[in-house]
This record gives C-alpha cells, sequence and structure tokens, in this order.
C-alpha cells in the first residue's frame, strides 16, 4: 500500500457514510465519544462523521478497548439485534485506523463472533450445507454481500466482489440484518434482478429463502419467549463521562417496530447504594461547594459501581446462555430415544442446581454485610 | 486454440480436447459438460462460473486457473496440478481429486461433499468454509501418498463424517472447524489449531496432537485411545464420556476441562494441569498422575485404584465418593 492509498480518517469516515446505518454509525459513535444517545435529529446531522472518528481514535486508543465499549453498548440497546451488525461495521473500518493492530489478524482472532449465537455452531453448519448442496456458493456470497452492500464493488468481476468474504459470516450477517422474513424476502428480490445473470440468482434468492425460513419461525418463537421473560437491562453508564452526564434513552424508531412493545422508558433507577468513600474528618463548618464535590463524587462511584456490577451480570447470562444451550444439545443427544420431558427435566436440574448456588452466593454475602455493620 | 474455436467445434459435437494447449483461455460461464480436457495445459485459464459436471480434467495443468464458482459436481481431476488455483466457491461435489496438487490452493467456502481427495497435497491450501462432508481424504497406513494438510486453513470448514485417517494436518488451522464424527485415527495434528472445534464423537485414536490448542473444543464421546497429547492446551475443553485410555497427556494442560464419566485408564498425566476439572465419575484406573495439578477439581465419585498420585496437588479437590488408590472410598 502506498502512502497516498493509506486509510485517513477522512477516507474512513467517508467509507462509513456510504453505509446504510450511517445515522446508527452516528448514534454509537456519539456515545462512545460521549456517553450521550443523541436521537435529535438536527442534532445528529450537525456533526460530522469525521470529528467522531478522531474522537472515537482519542478517546479509545485501541481496538481492544473499543470493541468491549461498543459490544457493551450494543447489549444495552433495545434492539440489539440491529445494532450489532453496526458496531461490527465500524469496527471493521476503523481497525485500519489503529496503527499497532493488524486488522486481519484482529478480526480473526480477537473480533467477536455474537452473531453465530443465534442458533447453535452446528445448526450454522447443517444450514450452509443445505445451500451449497442446492446452490453455487459463491453465487450465495455475492448476492448475500450485495445485499449487505458489503465488499468491494468491481461490477466487472463480481466474484472478486467476495473474494475477503467468509459464508460463515455472511449468513448471520444477513439474519441479523433482517429481522423478520418479510423483510428478507423483499430485499432479496430486489437485488437478485440487478445482477449480473438475474435468472441464476433467483434460482439462489428461492433456495435461501426455502432454506431460512424455518430458521425465521424458531427464531421468532424464541425471541417471543425471550421478549416475554427476560427483563430489560439497563445499558451501563459511560466510562468517559461522569454519571450524571449520561443520557441513555429509547429508540423511538426501534420501539415504534418492536413486535412485543418493549417499555420505551428507560429502567427505572434502583435505590441508591451505600458510597464507598473511605470517611474523612467532617468540617465543622460545611462549605457547599465541598458538598458539592462530593455528591458528584459519590454519584461517579456509585456510577461506576452500577457499571462493573451490570458488566458481570451481562457476562454472566452471555455465559449461561452458552452453556444451557450446549447442555441442551448433549441432552438431546444423549436422550435422542427418550421423551423430552427427560431433557426437561435435566434442564431443569441445571438451573435449580444454579440457582441454589446463586443463593447461597447471597447468604454468605448477607453474613459479611452483617458482620462488617 | 483460442476459446472460440474449442466452443465452435465443442457445438458441432467435438468432445475430446486432451493434450491441447488451453493456456490463459478464457471460458468464463461456458457450458462445456462432460468435456475431455485430460493433460491440457490450462495454465492460468479463466474458468469461472464454468459449467463443468462431469468434465475430464485427468492429469492437466490448472496452475494459477481461475475456477471459481465453477461447477465441477463428478468431475474427473485426479492427479491435475491445482497450484495456487481458484476455486473460491467452486461446486467439487464427489468430484475426484485424488492425488492432486493444490498447495496454496483458494477452496474458500467451496463443495467438496463427498469429494475423493486421497493422496492430495493441499498442504498452505485456503479451504476456510469450505464443505467436506463425508470427503475421503484417508492415507494407507503403509505405503501410498499420505494427503498433505499442512498448514492449511481450515476455519470454520466442515468435515464432519470425513475421513482423515492418517493425514498430515500439523500446524493447521482448524479452529471452528466441525469435525464430528470424523475419522481422524493416526492423523498428525501436531500443533494444529483446534479451538472451539466440534469433535463429538470423532475417532482420534492414535492420532498425534502433540501441542496441539485445543481451547473450547467440544470432545464429548470422542475416541482418543493412545493419542499423544504432550503439551496439549485442552483449556475450557468439553471432554465428557470421552475415551483417553492410554493416551499420553504428559504436560497437558486440562484447566476447568468438564471430563465427567472419561475413560482414563492408564493414561500418562504426568505434570498435568487438571485444576479445576470437572472429572466426575470419571475412570482413571491405574492412571499415571505424577505431580499433575488437581487443585480445585472435582473428582467425585471418580475411580482412582491404583492410580499413581505420587506428588499430585490435589489441594481443594473434591473427593466425595472418589475410590482411591489404595481401593478406601471417600466419605
Amino acid at each position: 500500500m502506498t502512502l497516498a492509498e493509506a486509510p485517513t480518517i477522512a477516507s474512513v469516515s467517508a467509507q462509513l457514510e456510504q453505509s446504510p446505518h450511517y445515522l446508527r454509525i452516528k448514534k454509537l459513535l456519539i456515545f462512545t465519544c460521549t456517553g450521550t444517545w443523541e436521537t435529535n435529529p438536527d442534532r445528529l446531522a450537525a456533526i460530522d462523521l469525521r470529528d467522531l472518528v478522531a474522537q472515537t481514535l482519542e478517546v479509545r486508543p485501541t481496538m481492544r478497548e473499543l470493541r468491549p465499549t461498543l459490544e457493551n453498548l450494543v447489549r444495552s440497546l433495545n434492539k440489539p439485534v440491529e445494532y450489532l451488525p453496526v458496531a461490527e461495521t465500524i469496527l471493521r473500518s476503523l481497525a485500519v485506523l489503529y496503527p499497532d493492530e493488524d486488522p486481519t489478524e484482529w478480526f480473526r482472532t480477537q473480533a467477536p463472533r455474537p452473531q453465530t449465537s443465534v442458533l447453535p455452531p452446528q445448526e450454522w453448519f447443517d444450514l450452509r450445507l443445505e445451500l451449497v448442496n442446492r446452490t453455487n456458493p459463491l453465487r450465495i456470497k455475492i448476492l448475500i454481500a450485495r445485499t449487505l452492500r458489503q465488499g468491494d464493488v468491481t461490477p466487472t468481476a463480481p466474484w472478486l466482489t467476495v473474494k475477503g468474504l467468509e459464508l460463515e459470516r455472511l449468513l448471520p450477517d444477513l439474519l441479523l440484518s433482517c429481522p423478520d422474513y418479510q423483510e428478507l424476502c423483499q430485499r432479496l428480490q430486489t437485488i437478485a434482478p440487478q445482477l449480473e445473470e438475474p435468472e441464476e440468482y433467483q434460482q439462489v434468492v428461492g433456495t435461501l429463502l426455502e432454506v431460512l425460513e424455518p430458521v425465521y419461525q424458531r427464531l421468532h418463537k424464541l425471541q417471543t419467549i425471550s421478549d416475554a421473560e427476560v427483563p430489560n437491562w439497563s445499558p451501563p453508564a459511560a466510562e468517559v463521562m461522569p454519571a450524571e452526564a449520561v443520557v441513555v434513552g429509547p429508540e423511538p424508531e426501534m420501539v415504534a417496530s418492536e413486535p412485543m412493545g418493549t417499555d420505551p422508558e428507560p429502567e427505572p433507577e434502583p435505590p441508591p447504594i451505600e458510597p464507598m468513600v473511605v470517611a474523612t474528618p467532617e468540617p465543622e463548618v460545611a462549605r457547599v461547594s465541598d458538598l458539592l464535590q462530593r455528591e458528584l463524587q459519590e454519584l461517579s462511584i456509585e456510577a461506576e459501581l452500577r457499571r462493573l456490577v451490570s458488566t458481570a451480570v451481562h457476562q454472566v447470562i452471555g455465559d449461561m446462555e452458552q452453556v444451557f444451550r450446549n447442555l441442551e444439545a448433549d441432552l438431546e443427544a444423549a436422550t435422542r430415544d427418550l421423551p423430552p420431558t427427560t431433557r426437561y427435566r435435566y434442564l431443569k436440574q441445571f438451573v435449580t442446581q444454579v440457582q441454589d448456588m446463586a443463593d447461597r452466593f447471597a447468604q454468605i454475602l448477607q453474613r459479611l454485610e452483617e458482620r462488617g455493620q | 486454440m483460442d476459446a472460440a474455436e474449442l466452443l465452435q467445434s465443442y457445438s458441432e459435437g467435438k468432445n475430446d480436447f486432451s493434450g491441447e494447449d488451453l493456456r490463459g483461455i478464457r471460458l468464463n460461464q461456458a457450458d462445456l459438460i462432460n468435456i475431455n480436457l485430460s493433460r491440457c495445459d490450462l495454465h492460468g485459464a479463466e474458468l469461472v462460473f464454468a459449467y463443468l459436471s462431469r468434465v475430464n480434467l485427468q492429469g492437466a495443468k490448472l496452475n494459477n486457473a481461475n475456477l471459481s464458482g465453477a461447477y465441477l459436481a463428478q468431475a474427473n481431476l485426479a492427479g491435475t496440478d491445482l497450484n495456487t488455483a481458484q476455486l473460491h466457491g467452486s461446486v467439487l461435489y464427489r468430484a475426484n481429486l485424488s492425488r492432486v496438487n493444490a498447495i496454496f490452493a483458494n477452496f474458500l467456502d467451496a463443495s467438496l461433499v463427498e469429494a475423493d481427495l486421497r493422496g492430495a497435497n493441499l498442504s498452505s491450501a485456503n479451504l476456510r468454509g469450505a464443505c467436506l462432508r463425508q470427503a475421503n481424504l484417508s492415507s494407507p497406513r503403509k505405503g501410498g501418498d499420505r494427503v498433505n494438510l499442512r498448514r492449511a486453513d481450515l476455519q470454520g470448514a466442515d468435515l464432519q463424517g470425513a475421513d482423515l485417517q492418517g493425514a498430515d494436518l500439523a500446524w493447521a488451522d482448524l479452529r471452528r472447524a466441525n469435525l464430528k464424527g470424523a475419522k481422524l485415527l493416526h492423523s498428525n495434528l501436531a500443533n494444529a489449531n483446534l479451538s472451539n472445534a466440534i469433535l463429538h464423537e470423532a475417532n482420534l485414536n492414535d492420532a498425534d496432537l502433540s501441542e496441539a490448542i485445543l481451547n473450547r473444543a467440544q470432545l464429548h464421546q470422542a475416541q482418543m485411545v493412545r493419542a499423544v497429547l504432550m503439551e496439549t492446551d485442552l483449556t475450557d475443553a468439553r471432554l465428557m464420556q470421552a475415551n483417553l485410555t492410554e493416551a499420553k497427556a504428559s504436560k497437558a494442560v486440562f484447566l476447568r476441562c468438564q471430563m465427567h464419566e472419561a475413560k482414563l485408564t492408564r493414561a500418562d498425566l504426568s505434570l498435568a494441569v487438571l485444576r479445576q476439572a470437572q472429572l466426575l465419575q470419571a475412570v482413571l484406573h491405574e492412571a499415571y498422575l505424577t505431580k499433575a495439578d488437581l487443585r480445585d477439581a472435582d473428582l467425585s465419585q471418580a475411580n482412582l485404584l491404583k492410580a499413581d498420585i505420587g506428588g499430585a496437588n490435589l489441594t481443594g479437590a473434591n473427593l466425595r465418593g472418589a475410590t482411591m488408590p489404595d481401593g478406601r472410598v471417600v466419605n
């Protein structure tokens, strides 16, 4: 790569501006830089993306810092599924601006692959097998890449556009970018006639839709269960701003399309916890500025503690979901010839035991807390 | 012969073009089903999206050729030179690729379902995401060429049920690969990376996995009898009901491994790290655990009869209901 071709903040910003998720990119970057969730269209339009990219590099000087920030933020939103590919786009694009990182290697080894958790790994393999058995793998990739506007656009050689892309990633990205089956149909059917040899791609569209329809049905069922049972997590507070400056709100555009009617209001604030501040001798006459200073300090500590707890809870829930999925798969394999109630009984046993363990921890902590008082 | 001449002759019914000099020929999207191109020189040819089902390419030179997206189902490519060829997203279902030379060839996301790859040289090839279900990559125990997959990129590849007996996979990248039920006995997986790979019910008997990385690999019910696991990293791997009888696992790392009901009879686990490993009901009969690190391991109801635990660190280990080397059962 010559110096002239080296990626710059301007070139990366220009590339991001071409994204169909331009506004969402801005929202995520604004939050990363300022801790504010900006929804006002006028204010969003007024902020220059180049400034945001430059500021992001300052507040998150390495990819290893940027990645968890974006990941945690996405998890905390009402619609993480829609924002996950947006965060991926940001990480992918900005990777080239971090001089100490090899972006290719970073994505190979460090990049989160959360999208694959939509289905267990074995099912992705079965899905891919069904697709490649029924249609041309390269055409599937070209079609999906064009639908997702990924890859380079070189109309003279469409296969070159997907040279650096993997079906392993494209398929989950497609599912995540099309939250419902109707949207998937509409988007694929719009793209196919625009490609060279459209009749070939019509066949690919037909196959993709047939193979993915049952997946959407299953995901829809899971989503329904999850919406009904899992409470909405409050978003983590930003690390770069004092707690009182953090304005994390719902997203009207997403809430409006939420089928289960998620609560558009932010989570009610939990009762304030005791600040862990070392006691200092009280001045005989407290000055207002001192009190204000201390209050700010306490608020900041409180926000930090809440953030730590929230992050840990996210991690545990994520891990637990994975363990649960693995266990279910194992039980399914082990009880193939038995009624499903056997499997459910053991899954329940797992949950009960975990619950017991959590109760024991809570009891120990309760005792420690009482002793400390 | 140029592309126009060939297509004209083919449309007139000529089928046999064997031995022709077709270097750099451009036949993208051409329909050439059943054509005989054996021993042709197709160096640098462009055959993108070409229909080449059942084509005879035996002994042809296809090095540096571009066959991306080509339909090569049931084609005969035995002994072809595919070095550095592009086969990205191609369809090679049930194709004969035996003895091909495909060093640095690109098979990214290609379909190689049930393909015959015996004796193939695929070292450093890109097989990322390729589908190789039920493919035959086996090598004869004595004599004959061993399938060479050294340093091949097989990340996310689907090798479920594939026959890889005796294959050389040293230093191969098999992260996230699906090897469920694959036959890997006598294979060489030394220094390979199998992190997050699916290996349920795989047969790894007598395989060499020394210094390989198997972090979070899923080895439920895998057969690993006499497997060499010297200094292998199995951190967070899942080995429930796996059979590691007589495995040579000295200095292996089984940190936080789930090994419920695993069979480790006469396994050499000297200096192995089994810290926080879940060994509930595991069979460690006559196992060699000298200086093994078993701190905080769960050995409840495990069978350690006649095991050598000299110098092993069992601090914090759960031994409830375990049968100790002397036959005593811990209450």
